[in-house]
C-alpha cells in the first residue's frame, strides 16, 4: 500500500484572551491510497481541527507545528497559493451540519457553479453541465429542480448529497468527511456511508471519516485512530481495534457503547476530559485511568507500534514487550 | 399567500396605523390649551372677530364633529388651511415635502454606501487601525449632536474656509437669473434633466453639509450594524464551505457573506430613514432648508394645529411605508422569508 497523507507529531495551540489552549499534542496518523480511516474521540478530542489542520483552514490565532506530508510535499511549509492547488482539488471535505454548509441566501446552481468554473477555469454553461452530472453521480432524482432550489428547500440527506457532489468536483485523492453523517436521521446515515463507500470504489480515492460514531466506524473503516485529549492514543485495523483493544480509553470506550443483547448496566468512564488550558502531565488520560503508574505522571507515551498493524501509546505497552 | 396579497395586507394595516395616528394627534392637538382662533383672525383681532373665526374653524362645534369634518376633508386629499400661512396644508407640505425627500435621498444614499463598505472593511480587517477608526468613526456619528456638528460645518466650510455656502437650498439671485423648471421639485434631479447645470451645481454645493450632517447618525448605526454581522457571518459553516473550495476572498466577502449580512441589517436601514425623518427637523433650521422639518417646527411654534396633524400624517405614512419597502426588500434577498 502506498502512503497517501502522513501527519507526523503536529502540536496545535490557539492563543486566546484566555490563555494558550494546547489542543494538538503530538499527533501521528498515516493514511494510504484507497482506504477508509476512521477517527474516533469524544467532542472536544481535536478530530476536527486535525483536519481543518490537514487544509490549513484554521483561524488566524492557530499555531501549527510538525508535518503534514501529502504527496510528498509537506502541507505546513506550503504557500497559501500552493495550497489553493490542493484545499478543494486534490483534498475535498464535507461537513458535519449539512444546514448551515450552504449559504442559504444562495441558489444551489450558484453556489456549485461558482466552485466548479473557478477550479476548471470554464464557462458557466459547461460548470453547469459539470453540476449536473456531478448530482447524477450522487443518486439525487431531477437534478434540474435541485440546481433552481435554495438550501431550505431540501432534505437534510440531499443537502449532505449536494456536498459531496461539490467535493467530487475535482476528482480528489482524499477526502475528508467531518461527522458527515451525525446531523442526519438513521435511514439517511445508511444512505450516505453507502453513498461514500461506492463513490470511493469508482474514484479511487481514501477517506479520512471523522466520527464519534463506533458503529459508523465498524461498518465503514478499514482501520481506525482514537483520539484522546489531543492524541491518538491507538491505531489498528477495525477488527482488530474492536476485538483486541489496548490502551484503557479504547476500553472504556467499547465498554460505553450499549449492546442490545445483554442489558447489562454500561459502564461510563469515569471523570471528564481534562481542559486543554491546563492539560495534565504525561499522559493526558492519566487523571481517568484506573492502571495509572508513576511514569504516567512524568512521561508522554510515544505512539509505537507494538503488534503488526496495531500501533497504541500506552506506558503498559512498551517495546520489546510481548505479550 | 402570494405576495401582492402580503402588499395589500401591509396597505390595509398601514391605513389602520395612520387612523390611529391621525386620532391621538387630533385629540391631543384639541386639548391643548391654546388660542388658534387669534391667530387665524390676525394681528390685533377684536373680540367680534375672533368669535368669527371660531365659527370658521368649527371650534365651537363639539369635538367629535370637528373631528369628522377633519376626517372627511382628509378623506378627500383636503388636510385643511394652515393657521399660520393661510395656504392649504396638503400644499404647503407637498412643497417642504420633497426639499426635504431630496435631503433624505441624499444623506442616505450616502449613508448605506458609505455604512456598507466601512463596516464590510472593519469586519473583514477585525481589530486592524483601520477598524479602531472607523469604530472611531461609527461611534462619533451615532453621539455627536447633530446641531453641533451641523454648526462645526458651517464654521469650517463657509466661515474659515469659504468652500460651501452657509444656507438654503439654492440661492435667490441665481435662482432668479437662471430659472428653473419644477418638474419633481426634486432641485437636483428637475435641473439635471432640464440641462440647467447653474442651478444644478447650485443646488448640488447647498446640500453638501446639511446631507453631512443628516447622514452621520445613518453612517454610525449602518457601519456597526454591518460590521457585526458581517463577523457574526464570517464564522458561520457556509463560508468555511466556500473557503474549502477556494472561492477567492473577495467573492466570499463581497457576495456570499454580505448578502447574509445585508438582510438582517436592512432592519437598521429602515430605522436610521425613520432617524433622518426626525434629524431633519434640527438639521433644516441649522441651515434654513425650506422643508418639512423647518415647516414643522414652525408650525408647532404657532399652534398651527391643521400644519401639525398633516406633518404627522406624513410622518407617520413615510416611516409605515418605508418599513413595507424594507420587509419587501427583505423577502427579495432571504428566500426563506417569502411568503
Amino acid at each position: 500500500m502506498k502512503e497517501l497523507l502522513s501527519i507526523e507529531n503536529l502540536h496545535l495551540n490557539f492563543r486566546t484572551f484566555w490563555g494558550t489552549a494546547y489542543v494538538l499534542n503530538g499527533v501521528n496518523l498515516k493514511i494510504y491510497e484507497n482506504e477508509i480511516v476512521g477517527l474516533v474521540g469524544e467532542t472536544g478530542c481535536g478530530k476536527s481541527v486535525t483536519s481543518m489542520s490537514i487544509l490549513k483552514l484554521l483561524p488566524s490565532n492557530a499555531e501549527l507545528s510538525g508535518k503534514i506530508i501529502f504527496e510528498g510535499q509537506n502541507l505546513l511549509e506550503l504557500s497559501e497559493k500552493e495550497m489553493k492547488k490542493i484545499r478543494g482539488k486534490k483534498i475535498s471535505m464535507i461537513f458535519q451540519d449539512p444546514m448551515s454548509s450552504l449559504n442559504p441566501l444562495f441558489k444551489i446552481k450558484t453556489q456549485m457553479v461558482d466552485i466548479i468554473k473557478l477550479h476548471h477555469n470554464i464557462h458557466k454553461d459547461e460548470a453547469l453541465k459539470k453540476a449536473m452530472e456531478l448530482l447524477k453521480a450522487v443518486n439525487l432524482p431531477d437534478p434540474h429542480r435541485i440546481l433552481r432550489s435554495y438550501p431550505h428547500e431540501l432534505s437534510g440527506g440531499m443537502r449532505q448529497r449536494i456536498m459531496i457532489a461539490m467535493a467530487l468536483s475535482f476528482e480528489p485523492s482524499l477526502l475528508i468527511a467531518d461527522e458527515p453523517t451525525t446531523a442526519l436521521d438513521v435511514t439517511i446515515q445508511k444512505q450516505i456511508l453507502d453513498l461514500i463507500l461506492d463513490l470511493k470504489k469508482e474514484y479511487h480515492f481514501s477517506v479520512l471519516l471523522i466520527t464519534h460514531d463506533l458503529g459508523v466506524v465498524a461498518q465503514t473503516c478499514d482501520r481506525v485512530g482514537v483520539m484522546y485529549a489531543g492524541n491518538i492514543v491507538e491505531v489498528a485495523d477495525v477488527n482488530e481495534l474492536f476485538e483486541n483493544p489496548y490502551h484503557p480509553y479504547t476500553k472504556g470506550l467499547l465498554l460505553a457503547i450499549p449492546d442490545p443483547r445483554y442489558k447489562k448496566p454500561l459502564k461510563p468512564l469515569r471523570g471528564n476530559v481534562p481542559s486543554l488550558f491546563k492539560p495534565p502531565h504525561g499522559c493526558r488520560f492519566h487523571p481517568r485511568c484506573e492502571l495509572a503508574m508513576d511514569i504516567c505522571r512524568r512521561e508522554k507515551p510515544q505512539l509505537i507500534e507494538y503488534s503488526k498493524n496495531h500501533a497504541v501509546a500506552c506506558h503498559l505497552f512498551r517495546r520489546g514487550d510481548k505479550k | 399567500m402570494k405576495l401582492w396579497e402580503y402588499i395589500i395586507y401591509r396597505i390595509v394595516l398601514a391605513v389602520v396605523v395612520i387612523f390611529f395616528v391621525v386620532t391621538i394627534v387630533f385629540f391631543i392637538s384639541r386639548v391643548i390649551p391654546a388660542n388658534p382662533a387669534a391667530l387665524w383672525a390676525g394681528a390685533h383681532p377684536t373680540p367680534e372677530e375672533i368669535e368669527r373665526a371660531k365659527e370658521e374653524l368649527h371650534l365651537n362645534d363639539p369635538l367629535i364633529t370637528q373631528f369628522y369634518y377633519y376626517l372627511n376633508g382628509l378623506f378627500h386629499g383636503d388636510l385643511g388651511i394652515s393657521i399660520r400661512t393661510h395656504h392649504p396644508v396638503a400644499e404647503d407640505i407637498t412643497k417642504a415635502f420633497t426639499a426635504t425627500f431630496e435631503l433624505i435621498i441624499v444623506a442616505e444614499f450616502f449613508a448605506i454606501i458609505i455604512g456598507i463598505a466601512l463596516g464590510t472593511y472593519s469586519a473583514v480587517k477585525k481589530d486592524s487601525w483601520v477598524d479602531n477608526l472607523s469604530r472611531l468613526f461609527a461611534i462619533s456619528g451615532v453621539s455627536l449632536p447633530i446641531y453641533w456638528f451641523g454648526m462645526v460645518l458651517q464654521l469650517l466650510f463657509f466661515k474659515e474656509l469659504g468652500w460651501l455656502p452657509l444656507s438654503g437650498r439654492v440661492d435667490t439671485i441665481v435662482m432668479l437669473e437662471h430659472p428653473l423648471h419644477v418638474i419633481t421639485g426634486f432641485y437636483i434631479f428637475d435641473s439635471l434633466i432640464t440641462g440647467n447645470w447653474i442651478i444644478f451645481k447650485n443646488a448640488v454645493w447647498h446640500i453638501i453639509l446639511p446631507a453631512i450632517t443628516l447622514a452621520m447618525y445613518p453612517i454610525g448605526l449602518i457601519t456597526r450594524q454591518i460590521r457585526s454581522m458581517m463577523i457574526e457571518v464570517l464564522q458561520e459553516n457556509y463560508i468555511r464551505t466556500a473557503r474549502a473550495y477556494n472561492v477567492p476572498n473577495r467573492t466570499i466577502y463581497m457576495k456570499y457573506a454580505l448578502k447574509n449580512a445585508v438582510a438582517p441589517a436592512l432592519i437598521t436601514v429602515g430605522l436610521s430613514l425613520a432617524y433622518t425623518l426626525v434629524g431633519a427637523f434640527l438639521v433644516e433650521i441649522i441651515f434654513n432648508w425650506p422643508g418639512l422639518g423647518r415647516y414643522a417646527t414652525y408650525a408647532i411654534l404657532s399652534m398651527d394645529y391643521p400644519a401639525i396633524i398633516g406633518v404627522v400624517i406624513i410622518g407617520a405614512s413615510a416611516y409605515v411605508f418605508i418599513n413595507v419597502i424594507v420587509d419587501l426588500i427583505q423577502m427579495y434577498l432571504d428566500p426563506r422569508i417569502r411568503v
